[in-house]
């Protein structure tokens, strides 16, 4: 059976998973960078938290999994897109295993690895996936050997949203379970700006338009309109793709997905267009290795993988550049 | 009586009789999973500026005539148009990225953006031999090019998913077509770079380390 490691370094999260090609995860450890209170990530600080983290993070995942470095087939890491020296920690460490034990190395998308795992966690076959997270707001469909973005934000992801929302009212990012806990003590909708373009969306005007409520408005009001608006956004544009590519099913993946109102209102679309939800188990929405490690996994059994001396990163990497041949 | 014709993400389409005439009526009906007065609100404001739009962009391309609206009940009447889409037919003559391209061109042309065409809004009536362009529910005016390239973005991007087989030669026909329409449609085209750059990750740095 083969066996891989992933390693998951994009931006706060340093992880580690073993995987099997049955798609069981043997192991799947992380470290999360906390930021101090009110400010965002810093991808010095981040990567000095990864640094420090990796090699205990890396031993425990093989602990668990009851393997060692001899028996793993492949080394897969997140070659991005990210914080440049977050996924250097990374890409170092897979390199160096990679080199030292002789072992072929894959480089992984990062948000490909989100839809890949949640897709096998889920059993999934050809969705329509709905990619959220701090780095990502995407609809895509898998068209001949790619991911195929149908709608996305024309200026920041969701996740960035609600940090960002987040940091204005002190909370530490990643804020969404926090700002999810104080959206739910809200009840008064307050207007704001709703910018759909066709199958895109723009959330910089709605940022800009809740930062200045705050001087005006309790804040449970705001973080729960900003959640409604935002959210039906995101709603809308899946519907509309459900409606236009009448895909079977909708696979909800990445950080964002974890949040309930979310999950209530993609549920409602689903019942909407006869079409089955499928939501990544909440332990593995937020970044890991195992998205890692299965995508890997995938492009390993697919005879994708470099040499250690030609692994590379990349800070930006559109995931519509990828080839994804079993999605052939 | 009206039947229902078809579900969309925005409303549902009956076709039914409006006098002797048979006639779409467009209902946009509550989405449940929407808090109420956002849904009343967007549901009020697109029926008003799908009737005000579907008129206006008469000057440019062909639209249904609208025979009805009613903004307490989010119901738009209109001309049926009984034809064929260009969604069941584009994949056969890729060459009618032609017609995407200069019927957007002409409603660009008087500062009409469409915010929504994608090829199953494209219809050929064959009786009266012309294409009608329908679903304005997100149009509206305006006259910066960076309205009307994010109009040619949406082209390319649903084309790229709707009909990747022919994505290359749809695409060449359309920008032929919205070409042929004004000189100043060149300098617009130039402009979906500058929006697509502006996406995420759009410039690709990779480096080995």
């Amino acid at each position: 059976m083969t066996i891989g490691l992933g390693i998951e370094s994009t931006a706060h999260t340093f992880g580690a998973s073993v995987i099997d090609e049955s798609g069981k995860i043997l192991s799947n450890v992380k470290s999360v960078y906390v930021p101090p209170s009110g400010s965002g990530i810093h991808p010095r600080e981040a990567s000095r938290h990864h640094a420090d983290e990796a090699p205990s993070v890396v031993q425990s995942a093989l602990k668990e999994a009851r393997v060692s470095f001899k028996d793993l087939d492949f080394i897969a890491y997140s070659a991005g897109p990210g914080l440049g020296p977050c996924l250097r920690v990374g890409a170092t460490i897979s390199r160096f295993i990679s080199a030292y034990y002789n072992k072929p190395l894959v480089p992984v998308h990062h948000g490909l690895g989100h839809i890949e795992l949640g897709s096998m966690l889920t059993s999934a076959r050809d969705p329509l996936a709905l990619l959220l997270s701090g780095g990502h707001t995407m609809v895509l469909s898998a068209v001949r050997g790619r991911w195929r973005v149908f709608g996305e934000t024309l200026d920041m992801t969701i996740g960035q949203l609600i940090d960002q929302f987040g940091r204005a009212l002190g909370l530490a990012s990643p804020a969404g379970p926090a700002v999810e806990k104080i959206a739910s003590k809200g009840n008064k909708y307050i207007e704001m700006p709703y910018v759909v373009k066709g199958n895109d969306l723009s959330f910089s005007g709605l940022l800009t338009s809740v930062k200045k409520m705050l001087a005006s408005y309790p804040q449970e009001d705001i973080a729960f309109s900003l959640q409604e608006t935002a959210f039906s956004m995101l709603a809308e544009v899946t519907e509309r793709a459900l409606a236009l590519l009448r895909k079977a099913e909708l696979l909800v993946v990445g950080g964002v997905a974890a949040n309930r109102r979310l999950h209530e209102m993609l549920e409602a679309v689903c019942r909407r267009h006869g079409c089955e939800f499928k939501m990544v188990p909440v332990e593995y929405a937020g970044d890991c290795g195992a998205q890692i490690a299965w995508t890997g996994m995938l492009y390993f059994k697919n005879g994708f993988f470099v040499r250690p001396e030609s692994a590379f990163v990349k800070q930006s990497w559109r995931i519509d550049e990828v080839d994804v041949p079993w999605r052939g | 009586m009206e039947r229902l014709v078809a579900r969309g993400a925005e409303a549902d389409i009956y076709l039914g009789k409006w006098g002797p005439l048979e006639a779409i009526y467009k209902v946009r009906t509550p989405k449940q999973y929407m808090i109420d007065e956002l849904d009343k609100r967007l549901r009020r404001h697109r029926t008003a500026r799908e009737a005000k739009m579907l008129r206006a962009a008469r000057i440019a391309v062909n639209t249904p005539h609208v025979l009805y609206v009613s903004l307490s009940r989010y119901i738009i009447v209109m001309e049926y148009i009984n034809g064929k889409r260009m969604l069941d037919m584009i994949d056969e003559d890729p060459t009618m990225g032609r017609v995407i391209g200069e019927m957007l061109g002409r409603l660009h042309a008087h500062d009409i953006i469409h915010g929504d065409p994608n090829t199953a809004n494209f219809i050929f009536d064959y009786r009266r031999n012309k294409w009608y362009l329908v679903d304005f529910g997100l149009s509206f005016i305006s006259s910066r090019n960076e309205d009307k390239a994010v109009d040619l973005h949406l082209v390319k991007e649903v084309m790229y998913v709707q009909h990747p087989a022919r994505f290359g030669e749809i695409m060449n026909a359309f920008y032929e077509g919205y070409k042929s329409i004004s000189e100043k449609n060149e300098e617009i085209i130039k402009k979906i770079d500058e929006i697509e750059r502006r996406g995420r990750y759009a410039r690709s740095r990779s480096f080995l380390f």
